[in-house]
């Protein structure tokens, strides 16, 4: 399908990647709020299969349709095939795709691409959720207790994997 | 003088490649500044940079598989040295990500300040090599609480190496974050100084797809304004060139990563 003829925009992505999990990254990086085109090694070399429509907003991808017809998270269950995938990424103030194509934000991430990581901080980028604003932000930094546990946690790995990495962690004394 | 800074987040969607070129373009104005994008995995600086068909990369310098000399690497672009990485996956793969100590050490020989954009992760040893390299981080955050977790875990990385903090950017900040009110209470876990708050632009956006730095694109922006203060607020600490070239070549890195 030619996208771009029916929804307009300005192409700023194209590659064909092995691991879908790559054009997701740059889109959460970038915060696209557009659309991407995403097309299987099957569709791409065969021209069998069908491909995919998806729908970011603040590099979060948010809506999904599968030029077979499916939506939402059937597109997804459609479009999640081993890869690789051309993927085309257009810029587009009003992304398009109705409510019924709606996916959670972590969906690509955790079904397309397989990378759990990749699914949190997608997660945690989506609108809406209890961490953002300035009351949830200044909770948190109230609790001292709180922060403290996640410097020491952050401390603990970083020496546990100086070996593991192979580098020499730095006494504190 | 030289002291190299790796530009770090944690998480990526900060802006952290945006906020390296911005803060390189307002250091430029005082220092010889030289900008490397180290994030090996996802590079993007060349974007950012209008350097999209460049011919020599970092990727080439790690691969070792040229004849090409890290000098040509280098492209002066906005009043900086710009040492782009290249996306395609085999040069990924197949880079040695320890042969970065060298080319840093190369580099700091011959500029006043190095910056790393770094990679979003601390996954790996490849993620956490500029962390190590750096003397001190700048820590790219947002304000939100997962941001700032992985700014405050990727400060205890640093300091697990030996790497201080130099300051701490908030970008992309909207009205309704309250900044003010965040501001004093996240400064209380921070080795360094809160050294700014960039706000939401639309102009940052509109950079990335021209394929200019902000601060050539859009210096009279609010957020330009607000790099350049920033830029300002970071204590440049140089130390000796050839003293920071032998302890890039002495660092201990790993063999295999």
């Amino acid at each position: 399908m030619d996208v771009r003829a029916t929804f307009g925009g300005d192409l700023t992505f194209s590659r064909v990647v092995a691991d879908p999990s790559v054009a997701l990254e740059r889109a959460l990086e970038d915060s696209v709020t557009g659309y991407a085109e995403f097309v299987p090694a099957d569709a791409l070399l065969l021209g069998e299969g069908g491909d995919g429509l998806v729908a970011f907003e603040d590099g979060v991808p948010v809506r999904v349709r599968h030029s077979t017809g499916p939506v939402g998270d059937d597109a997804v269950t459609a479009l999640a095939l081993p890869g690789p995938y051309h993927v085309r990424f257009y810029d587009h103030t009003d992304p398009p795709l109705g409510p019924d194509a709606a996916i959670e934000p972590d969906a690509l991430a955790e079904r397309l691409a397989g990378d759990p990581a990749l699914a949190e901080r997608t997660r945690e980028r989506a609108p809406e959720t209890v961490d953002s604003g300035p009351d949830a932000v200044t909770a948190f930094l109230d609790d001292d207790a709180s922060v403290e546990a996640i410097r020491e946690r952050a401390r603990a790995d970083a020496e546990a994997r100086a070996a593991e990495l192979g580098f020499d962690p730095v006494s504190d004394d | 003088m030289v002291e190299a800074f790796a530009v770090a987040s944690g998480k990526g969607g900060t802006g952290k490649t945006t906020s390296t070129l911005a803060l390189g373009l307002a250091l430029a104005e005082t220092y010889d500044v030289t900008v490397v994008d180290a994030d090996t995995g996802m590079a993007n600086l060349l974007f950012h940079a209008g350097l999209d068909d460049a011919d020599v990369t970092l990727h080439d310098l790690l691969l070792g598989t040229r004849d090409v000399a890290v000098a040509d690497a280098c492209y002066e672009r906005f009043g900086l040295t710009v040492v782009p990485c290249g996306t395609d996956l085999a040069g990924f793969r197949d880079a040695d990500p320890t042969r970065l100590r060298d080319v840093i050490a190369e580099l700091a020989a011959d500029t006043d300040v190095l910056l790393l954009d770094s990679p979003a992760a601390l996954d790996s040893a490849a993620s956490v090599l500029p962390i190590v390299l750096a003397d001190r981080v700048v820590l790219v955050t947002q304000p939100t609480v997962p941001a700032l977790s992985d700014a405050l875990k990727v400060q205890e990385y640093a300091a697990s190496y030996g790497t201080g903090v130099a300051g701490v950017l908030f970008n992309k900040v909207r009205p309704a974050d309250g900044i003010e009110r965040i501001t004093p209470k996240a400064e209380r876990y921070f080795e360094g100084p809160i050294v700014g708050a960039v706000p939401d632009d639309d102009a940052a956006r509109a950079a990335r797809r021209a394929g200019q730095p902000l601060l050539a694109y859009a210096p009279d922006s609010p957020a330009a304004a607000a790099y350049y203060d920033a830029a300002a607020a970071i204590d440049v600490d140089g130390g000796d060139g050839e003293a920071l070239a032998d302890r890039f070549r002495s660092a201990v890195i790993p063999e295999e990563v």
